[in-house]
């Protein structure tokens, strides 16, 4: 995997190891299409996006580094950030409860808004053409522990 | 730079008998509710709810306001152990942030205390001396005994109006109680400067002298509002939950007047609000041209204008054979400003500067616009007026202080706002209502006097340019970078503290006062610098004295919020060192030096003695403490027991309490049943339908509780003619590939960042300066986004002298130009650049309180000669590209996306 979020490199990011999960496919991802899904479990509150940004990101996987996938959850006061891709400007938001913004390719930061924590981020893998979801980097919303 | 946030994947939870107290944020003027949770360190509560102090089952559930994110969770102190702290929007509130809802700087609060392992270990611990050019430890004894000695110097040698201070105004009544005690009543000197501004008075004199005070309204008036025209702010923008709670609702209509487009703006636009983009500096213009098209077509409130508008008669009466030259007596008496309905109409009307066309030339804004926004204000639908109302900030007063102020607040009057739910006039504010006076500015004492008038406030800055000052103490601001021409006011403070021949060079007090006293014969002056942390240049460069202060959590402080909600903020936490509230600091001083009635023994008896004070003005809890007092507790203590909630001042003390039960949940009250009587708040101010009783106990009536606060008790409008500043405006605008340099406020910062800075979260948002260009301002020079530029002015003008006022024009720009009163320097500042179409072309845009890299060097010093105000707002510089910074290509730190998506 790609580094989740800058550090300096002997300052490793803390990531929440999780079980793996095949989330979907390179070849059939499509740029600025966000794909749906559910990680680490189905609760509610586990909805992410995986999204091919088109444009290098912190994080990204594939040939131009710009696969990436999120929690859905907003991380002021987790209101669901589905259908709400920006594919100009490669952000999540802005949330429709308080309209807070995430840039997806500087690892989920906050533009503009009040959310505290950056959008949890999902460790990814590449398995040939299969993409699988790892781990968590940030707190997911509502949690007091990932896992 | 490297990224310094490290996401983390888990949270304590408190434990079932963690400590929780209630507070308020430290930051914004809204003062959301906030819970702090404090447990010792390796305790652990459990995620369900029995396991737990928040009584709450995890995960908790979306919008609950129950989660705790990471950067809601910190360490503090407490009888010198490591504690855990969570810091939580509080979840039951039911005023200001119902539900806890939160702005991303109160979100962020837990990472604030001092923490002698982490992020805030740099706190200030004990007081320091320059000793032989470093800063050394000194004990509290010998740093109270230097100043106190070298005051009384000062004091009996050079006199009172040589002995200032600059102060913040804000942080809290019991040290801003002490401070006013000190310069105003004990010392009486008239060299005093809040933060923000060259000296004491009014903000916005514009909306006083119209009778309104400026945060008269509730939040929930702005509510009840069909359209609210913002001026020279965008709410979102760190008033941030007011707006979000308050005003972002489905069918309320925003018009907003800026030269930037944000995230409110976007909002307003995508749901039937008005943008109108401004050239920085005209919106008195703007405001005229609004009156003029809804008198023209009689959209005017005329029943509101009968009932509550003052005509001549009424403008003159009461007046008795009194003088009428003090500062907003001869502005609205003496016809050159002051008007009745029919004369501001004949004067409007006749005035071209008011014409739609010229309009629209000078202010950048589509008549086509201008229109629009004048029929979503005024113009009747089926028969009905628009409740109107009118919020406005320092991107209006701080642009053209006195014109923009008078002509916005006599708009609103004739649209029929001001008074009535949803039809208010009031500030947004930007930091809380925390100054508590103990006595009055002595104006008598100040050495500036208007022209054929009386004394007014002076200008602390010019006063240290000429050299008059010799003994300044700064508390709580980063004055140079704050004030405007920063860069010469630094080099002004340099000659004369560090690069004065005169300099401590032994841990000695006869000696360390020997020095100082040579120091300020010589003309220089000392400086004694109290802060929270080490501020540069003034701490850590000029200071002979730097005094540790206690702050937010570490002492029992009580504030006001922009509805003149009081709260108790609790302590909870050690402060670092020797570290000690503000008020001590100055109590000890004010004893050393043999002034009376200082005797305080904690801070409920700061808050209990500065009551007294409050009595006639709009933050009066004097009930509050009288009714305490009748049920055997501290003032403290009843306000504690009012939580998140608290009291809307003026607090009133009513044998039975007449309001319906929605009025006193929201305003605040606290009914005893062993006591007589109760207290109740009061949600907004002139409310002529308020049926308040008759005055009991401690309680007084106001007239401004009930009508406009004018001798009539009507609202005044004024005549705001364009020549008072047209000569300085054209002067000032930018020439050749000069752009305007404005700046404001940023959601992610607080203040100077002083804070945020050391939360990693936040320093990676923001690590630098920026600055906002427009896309085909940036493309001519070649700068792209992520680019550090150099914005310079080497045409800074800075007024000298000019203090007393004798004739016609000796105190207009033009009068003090000719008089050799106006002098050029220089000023720079560094920035990323951020390119973006959201900044109007020909304008720069970056943020005012950056204290590393300060925007207003590039601003003129020249006050605005009718309230002595800055124009802030209007700088202008070249921008050159210097390199490229690391952000541009790092995608850890900083972002260059646009913010105003919605």
């Amino acid at each position: 995997p790609g580094r989740v979020h800058g550090q300096n490199a002997d300052a490793p990011v803390e990531v929440s190891k999780l079980p793996r999960k095949k989330i979907g496919q390179v070849s059939t991802l499509e740029q600025d299409r966000p794909v749906p899904f559910d990680y680490p479990t189905d609760h509610y509150l586990n909805n992410c996006l995986l999204v091919k940004l088109g444009e290098k990101a912190g994080g990204g996987l594939g040939e131009a580094q710009d696969i990436v996938a999120f929690s859905g959850r907003c991380t002021h006061m987790g209101g669901s950030l589905d259908g709400l891709y920006n594919a100009e400007h490669k952000v999540a938001g802005p949330c429709a409860e308080h309209l807070t913004t995430f840039d997806l390719t500087r690892h989920g930061m906050v533009v503009a808004g009040h959310a505290t924590q950056a959008l949890t981020q999902v460790l990814l893998e590449v398995d040939g053409d299969d993409i699988y979801a790892t781990g968590l980097v940030g707190l997911l919303y509502g949690y007091s522990r990932n896992g | 730079m490297p990224a310094e946030s490290k996401p983390q994947s888990s949270v304590p939870l408190p434990p079932k008998n963690a400590t929780v107290v209630t507070t308020a944020c430290d930051y914004c003027i809204v003062a959301c509710g906030y819970k702090a949770f404090v447990w010792p360190e390796g305790e652990e509560g459990g995620t369900s709810a029995d396991e737990n102090a928040l009584g709450i089952d995890f995960p908790t559930e979306e919008l609950s306001g129950h989660w705790i994110s990471p950067n809601e969770h910190g360490s503090c102190m407490v009888d010198g152990v490591r504690h855990n702290l969570v810091v939580l929007p509080d979840p039951d509130a039911t005023v200001v942030n119902p539900g806890g809802n939160h702005s991303i700087r109160g979100g962020c609060l837990a990472k604030k205390p001092f923490d002698p392992e982490g992020k805030t270990k740099d706190r200030l611990q004990h007081p320091l001396m320059r000793i032989g050019g470093k800063l050394t430890p000194v004990s509290w004894e010998d740093a109270i005994e230097v100043m106190a000695q070298v005051s009384r110097h000062v004091l009996d040698k050079h006199g009172t109006e040589s002995w200032g201070m600059k102060t913040f105004s804000y942080q809290y009544f019991e040290n801003t109680y002490a401070i006013s005690k000190l310069a105003f009543e004990s010392i009486q000197t008239p060299c005093y400067a809040p933060h923000d501004k060259p000296g004491p008075g009014n903000d916005t004199a514009g909306i006083d002298d119209a009778g309104i005070v400026p945060f008269s309204a509730s939040y929930d008036d702005w509510s009840q509002a069909d359209v609210i025209l913002f001026s020279g702010t965008d709410p979102y923008e760190t008033k941030t939950v007011a707006w979000t709670e308050w005003m972002m609702r489905p069918g309320q209509k925003h018009i907003y007047v800026l030269p930037r487009r944000t995230t409110g703006v976007a909002w307003a636009e995508a749901n039937g609000g008005l943008f109108l983009q401004i050239i920085p500096g005209t919106d008195t213009i703007l405001h005229l041209a609004l009156a003029r098209i809804i008198l023209e077509n009689g959209w005017e409130d005329s029943d509101f204008i009968t009932r509550h508008v003052a005509n001549r008669w009424e403008i003159d009466s009461g007046f008795g054979r009194g003088t009428r030259n003090t500062p907003w007596q001869w502005r609205t008496t003496w016809g050159k400003f002051g008007a009745s309905f029919v004369e501001y109409k004949a004067w409007l009307l006749s005035n071209p500067d008011s014409e739609l066309a010229n309009a629209e030339k000078v202010t950048g804004i589509p008549a086509a616009k201008i229109q629009q926004a004048a029929e979503m204000i005024a113009k009747p639908v089926d028969g009905k007026r628009p409740k109107a109302s009118f919020a406005l900030e320092k991107g209006n007063y701080w642009s053209n202080n006195y014109l923009n102020t008078a002509s916005y607040s006599t708009l609103a009057l004739l649209s029929g706002a001001g008074n009535r739910p949803g039809q208010v006039v009031s500030r947004m504010g930007g930091h809380q209502r925390g100054w508590m006076g103990a006595a009055s500015y002595p104006r008598i004492f100040s050495p500036e006097k208007q022209v054929g008038r009386r004394k007014k406030e002076m200008d602390l800055d010019r006063w240290v340019e000429a050299g008059k000052l010799r003994f300044a103490w700064v508390i709580g601001t980063t004055w140079t970078q704050a004030m405007a021409a920063s860069q010469e006011l630094m080099t002004t403070f340099r000659t004369s503290t560090s690069g004065s021949e005169h300099q401590i060079g032994e841990a000695d007090v006869a000696h360390a006062v020997e020095v100082l006293k040579k120091r300020v014969d010589s003309g220089g002056m000392v400086v004694i610098h109290q802060d929270i942390y080490p501020r540069g240049p003034m701490g850590t460069e000029f200071a002979d004295l730097v005094l540790p202060a206690a702050t937010w959590g570490e002492e029992d402080f009580s504030r006001c919020n922009g509805e003149r909600r009081l709260r108790l903020y609790s302590k909870f936490c050690d402060p670092p060192g020797e570290a000690k509230p503000d008020w001590w600091i100055i109590q000890q001083f004010a004893q050393r030096m043999g002034f009376k009635d200082y005797d305080w023994k904690d801070s409920n008896d700061v808050f209990e003695q500065a009551a007294r004070s409050s009595r006639t003005g709009i933050l009066n809890y004097h009930p509050l403490v009288h009714y305490a007092d009748q049920m055997g507790i501290k003032g403290h203590e009843l306000l504690r027991r009012l939580g998140t909630t608290g009291i809307q001042t003026p607090i009133r003390w009513r044998s039975e309490l007449t309001e319906p039960q929605d009025y006193r949940d929201y305003a605040g009250y606290y009914d005893d049943e062993n006591t007589r009587g109760a207290i109740i708040g009061t949600k907004r101010l002139h409310a002529p339908e308020m049926n308040y009783g008759k005055p009991e106990g401690p309680t007084l009536h106001m007239k401004w509780m009930h009508a406009f606060n004018s001798q009539s008790g009507k609202g005044l409008l004024h005549k705001t003619p364009w020549e008072e500043f047209s000569d300085f405006y054209t002067r000032i605008t930018p020439k050749g590939d000069e752009l305007w340099v404005t700046m404001g406020r940023i959601n992610e910062i607080w203040q100077t960042n002083f804070d945020g800075s050391r939360t990693p979260y936040i320093k990676d948002r923001w690590p630098h300066q920026f600055v906002e260009i427009h896309p085909d301002d940036a493309a001519s020079r070649g700068i792209e986004s992520g680019d550090l530029c150099r914005i310079e002015n080497n045409d800074v003008l800075v007024q000298t002298g000019g203090f007393v006022g004798v004739d016609g024009d000796s105190q207009t720009f033009t009068g003090l130009d000719k008089a050799g009163k106006i002098r050029i320097g220089k000023g720079a500042y560094e920035a990323v650049a951020i390119v973006t179409s959201a900044i109007r072309k020909g304008v720069l845009w970056s943020n005012a309180l950056d204290a590393t890299q300060p925007p207003n060097s590039v601003v003129h010093r020249v006050p605005d000669p009718i309230t002595n105000r800055y124009r802030f707002k209007l700088g202008k510089g070249r921008i050159t590209k210097i390199g490229e910074s690391d952000f541009k290509s790092d995608l850890t730190q900083m972002t260059f996306r646009p913010r105003d998506i919605v």
